[in-house]
């Protein structure tokens, strides 16, 4: 059923909800035969930002304007309120091999509407109990243990893979007075760390394999930042050490965030979706950076986006 | 004309970038503490399984250290009669896998040199064999009157599912010879 709607405004977002809002006016409403639009479907199509799918969770009444607003998130709606099975032992796999579990063993209760479910099965194993927890709750756990994102997009494909996205920098470039105005760069340093002390998350205090990592140009530069993280499903030092250098490779470098709004110049919209890196020609920040898209946002003609810096280059 | 209401959304789409920003310094959600409190319960606090641990037994044996130095196998009590028992070799049936925790040595008489110590034979599927001393369950001049060893939970030794057991008594030097001795094998299982 198509309808037309009035000041549609849609995000999408790497390992976050999509959501969604439009208006239409009460009166319209009642022409359509439907009164009652909680759990249906909203697809919506752009040609340069594609098409948005979701699920209707909200259906307010503003009385004093007579509209209805329609709002909803995107399809991974469609794992909440879905129960896990309960089982009592503890199982040891992959995230994306776990994840494709809970689904298929969901999925042979009832339909979940969730078409094909692919999942990348590297990686370093995790344990789980299965609880008859919350589906969503599930894959999420699984996603942040396993440094994984998942998504399910408009055609109802479910995804986790080590990274949702490509780094298409070398071929997309965002450039400030250009075809980007930059609202914010945020940078401070909350996640600054180049001096960590991994320890073995699944063991007692006395019996903890640990692994050491500094960064001696970062320390040099903005001084010692240390922590100490536990981390699961690793028993030894030399199991847990490559893992803490990566993380602290990554971290040793206060990076930051930035947001802004694409003008579609040239169909620019089209060239990069949520989850790609491209390029970014910062004057204001004295910068270029590579920058990964987190999230898209749409509303009244306005593309916003926010990017986490990956690289100053 | 287009339709147009001024409404406070229930939903946001256009604040998600901005929302994601403040995230990026510092902002906690409430998603956020479920997801990490969820993290600590299933993965971060390991769970100990609970283990049923129980003592089983006595076996014996008669005149410990008669034949010298040399594992003493034992026996169990078995009836004859309606009102005999004599006594058999026979070891226990373990259809689960568990854990040998330790055990109990009692002497008839005191004794008076040497040790003996608790073994277990084990006995697996295969037919195969294989005797697992207790070095700390012992009878010797510190603990003369009797052995008891209780190894840690996640120390206990091993034995597979279909494994069959039966304590065995190792004696050095042990006097007096006439001593008769009773062995108690605990065992663990992890409960279901």
């Amino acid at each position: 059923m198509r309808v037309e709607v009035a000041d549609w405004a849609c995000s999408w977002a790497v390992n976050d909800t999509n959501t969604f809002s439009f208006l239409v006016p009460a009166e319209k409403l009642n022409r359509f035969g439907i009164t009652d639009y909680l759990t249906k479907w909203v697809f919506w199509d752009h040609p340069e930002l594609g098409t948005f799918g979701g699920v209707i969770t909200a259906d307010p009444v503003s009385h004093g304007s007579r509209s209805v607003e329609i709002a909803g998130e995107g399809f991974t709606r469609l794992l909440k309120k879905r129960r896990t099975p309960r089982r009592y032992e503890q199982e040891t796999a992959p995230p994306g091999a776990l994840a494709i579990r809970a689904i298929r063993d969901v999925s042979g209760e009832d339909y979940t509407f969730i078409r094909e479910w692919y999942a990348d099965e590297d990686g370093d194993p995790i344990e789980y109990e299965w609880r008859g927890e919350d589906l969503h709750s599930v894959t999420s756990t699984f996603a942040s243990q396993g440094n994984m994102e998942f998504d399910i997009d408009s055609d109802r494909v479910y995804q986790m893979r080590t990274r949702l996205g490509r780094d298409i920098s070398a071929s997309v470039q965002l450039m400030e007075y250009v075809n980007f105005a930059l609202d914010r760069r945020a940078r401070d340093d909350t996640t600054l760390i180049n001096n960590r002390l991994g320890v073995s998350a699944d063991e007692r205090f006395t019996k903890q394999a640990t692994g050491l990592y500094l960064d001696v140009d970062s320390i040099q530069r903005w001084g010692t930042q240390e922590d100490t993280v536990a981390y699961p499903g690793m028993a030894t030092g030399a199991a847990i050490l490559p893992r803490v250098r990566s993380d602290v490779l990554a971290l040793r470098t206060p990076l930051g965030a930035i947001s802004g709004t694409v003008l579609n110049r040239w169909g620019d919209w089209s060239s990069f979706r949520e989850g790609d890196s491209l390029r970014f020609v910062l004057p204001t920040a004295n910068a270029i950076v590579r920058a990964r898209i987190m999230t898209r946002a749409y509303r009244g003609g306005v593309l916003t986006i926010a990017a986490d810096i990956e690289e100053v280059l | 004309m287009p339709f147009t209401a001024d409404v406070a959304r229930t939903i946001d789409p256009q604040g998600e970038p901005e929302f994601r920003l403040n995230r990026g310094e510092g902002l906690v959600t409430q998603r956020d503490l479920a997801d990490a409190l969820d993290l600590l319960q299933r993965s971060i606090i390991k769970r100990e399984p609970t283990y049923v641990t129980y003592a089983i037994g006595p076996w014996f044996r008669e005149n410990i250290g008669a034949s010298g130095d040399a594992d003493y196998t034992t026996r169990q009590i078995v009836p004859t009669g309606a009102t005999t028992f004599g006594s058999e070799t026979r070891s226990i049936f373990a259809s689960r896998a568990g854990r040998i925790m330790g055990g109990h040595l009692i002497p008839s008489e005191t004794r008076t040199a040497g040790t003996a110590t608790l073994a277990v034979l084990v006995t697996y599927a295969d037919a195969s064999t294989e005797t697992i001393l207790l070095p700390d369950c012992v009878i010797d001049g510190t603990n003369s009157a009797g052995g008891h060893h209780l190894l840690p939970n996640n120390q206990g030794i091993a034995f597979p599912a279909g494994s069959f057991l039966r304590p065995m008594i190792r004696t050095v030097s042990w006097t007096p010879t006439t001593c008769d001795m009773a062995a108690y094998l605990v065992l663990s299982f992890q409960d279901v």
